[in-house]
């Protein structure tokens, strides 16, 4: 139920029922996070099975990035271009939620989003042939928990909004449940890597709410958003240096 | 009437890409000359289709009914799924071009425009149009009659045909076929389709096209 609550929030993912974004159950959906990022991992995985087939490598990930925007609704890439827009224009903390809300891009969402595409689109093209599949799933499952860490452990910017509705229900059982999970899915599918994984996802998660507290009144949805793009960008880049390092030792 | 010209002027872009390409590829890295001949088209074509990409993007993710969906297409401004569309379609023309394999390179840069745009003058023939408030895009839509259709449709077969034999055929059906998507999602969510429609579909087929070519002709290797 509140998994189902999770995979209707974070994926556009058909589902039977239309289930309400209220109540405790949201608090329980955040323990479902990385499951849910490991699901989509999964699916990325499988798409670049079948396309490589068909389709050089760079080709693939192209379609690989198009298919996430589309299985997310491109929710985290809109949180990422508004919070380039909000931080790096030089307001007020207040003037800068008020840009966080505004639907179009501005300059720095555009130069922060084809910075960011272009790296992701690099760090896929350097994924090592072997674990493709591995470090997709482990990439995506922990930036749903650094979201989920990120919701529990720092303060709330706003009096409302979707993110509000998440960290009002939002406890240390939640980000435990998903510490778990996202423990198990990392450490099950890339050992000990996968766990070093998580522990870079916390510094990345710590070092961009602390960057962000020094700019806003607090956290925000855009913001969860803008830290699940930036860790599965870095993890991603990350990844094969540490699955070397591993080999060699 | 411009539209059956449309494809003619395709192979036109068509054929100063591959000459660019040629003239280029002595000279400079293959990363550069991929980027440089994306830039050629937006710039030669004034960014014309990709504004259209962008608008589309924008108003089809919009959740609200088609008339504010339809009103939000004459924002020149951009919202998030338009620049995320941009990005990626850029992005997937570079890798497209950078990836073309050596025997297939000119001529899939010869009919790549001229393909995107049949699936223009085919999209103006066989789908209904979302505005009554006259414009450029509605002009071309009256005037594009089946004759019209035929006389672009013809042009276009015969340059495949000359380019690539038969697997120009494959081509032209996955061209058809990307087409229809887009039209039919834009007749759900629009309740027709926009001169920024066709716009779009022009550049996806374009893009497409690229791809299209060497999977027709068994070029990539596996």
């Amino acid at each position: 139920m509140s998994l189902l609550v999770a995979l209707q929030f974070l994926t556009r993912l058909p589902l039977p029922a239309g289930l309400p974004i209220a109540g405790p159950a949201l608090g329980r959906a955040l323990g479902w996070f990385p499951l849910v990022g490991a699901l989509l991992g999964a699916v990325l995985a499988a798409a670049d099975w079948a396309l490589s087939h068909a389709l050089p490598r760079g080709l693939v990930d192209v379609l690989l990035l198009a298919l996430l925007a589309l299985l997310t609704g491109g929710l985290h890439l809109d949180g990422f271009m508004d919070t380039c827009d909000g931080l790096f224009s030089l307001r007020s903390p207040e003037e800068r939620l008020a840009i966080f809300r505004d639907s179009r891009v501005g300059s720095f969402g555009v130069v922060g989003l084809t910075t960011l595409l272009l790296l992701q689109w690099a760090a896929l093209g350097a994924l090592p042939s072997a674990h493709r599949a591995g470090c997709l799933i482990v990439a995506l499952a922990t930036a749903r928990w650094a979201m989920v860490y990120a919701i529990v452990a720092f303060p709330y910017g706003r009096a409302e909004g979707l993110g509000r509705v998440f960290k009002d229900q939002a406890g240390p059982h939640a980000l435990l449940v998903a510490t778990a999970l996202g423990a198990l899915i990392a450490g099950g599918v890339l050992g000990g890597v996968g766990l070093v994984t998580l522990a870079l996802a916390a510094l990345i998660a710590w070092l961009f709410a602390r960057y962000c507290l020094g700019r806003l009144p607090g956290l925000t949805g855009d913001t969860y958003g803008a830290l699940n793009e930036l860790v599965q960008t870095l993890l991603l880049v990350l990844l094969p240096p540490l699955l070397r390092g591993q080999g060699a030792g | 009437m411009a539209l059956p010209f449309f494809p003619a002027v395709g192979l036109l872009l068509g054929a100063l890409l591959a000459a660019g390409e040629w003239a280029l590829r002595p000279l400079l890295a293959p990363t550069v000359v991929s980027a440089l001949l994306v830039a050629a088209l937006v710039v030669l074509t004034g960014a014309l289709h990709l504004d259209g990409l962008v608008d589309t993007c924008d108003a089809l993710c919009l959740n609200a009914a088609p008339a504010e969906r339809l009103a939000l297409m004459h924002d020149s401004r951009a919202r998030d799924p338009g620049a995320i569309a941009a990005c990626l379609l850029l992005l997937g023309k570079f890798a497209a071009i950078l990836l073309l394999p050596e025997t297939v390179r000119t001529s899939a840069l010869l009919v790549a425009p001229l393909v995107g745009r049949w699936a223009n003058v085919a999209a103006y023939w066989g789908y209904p149009y979302a505005r009554r408030t006259p414009g450029a895009s509605l002009a071309l839509k009256q005037g594009a009659t089946r004759a019209r259709m035929l006389a672009a449709t013809a042009f276009t077969c015969g340059g495949l045909l000359l380019v690539l034999g038969p697997a120009g055929g494959l081509v032209l059906l996955g061209a058809a076929a990307l087409t229809h998507l887009v039209a039919c999602l834009s007749r759900q969510r629009l309740g027709g389709l926009t001169g920024d429609v066709y716009g779009a579909i022009t550049e996806l087929v374009e893009a497409a096209t690229l791809v299209l070519v060497p999977l027709a002709v068994g070029a990539y290797e596996s």
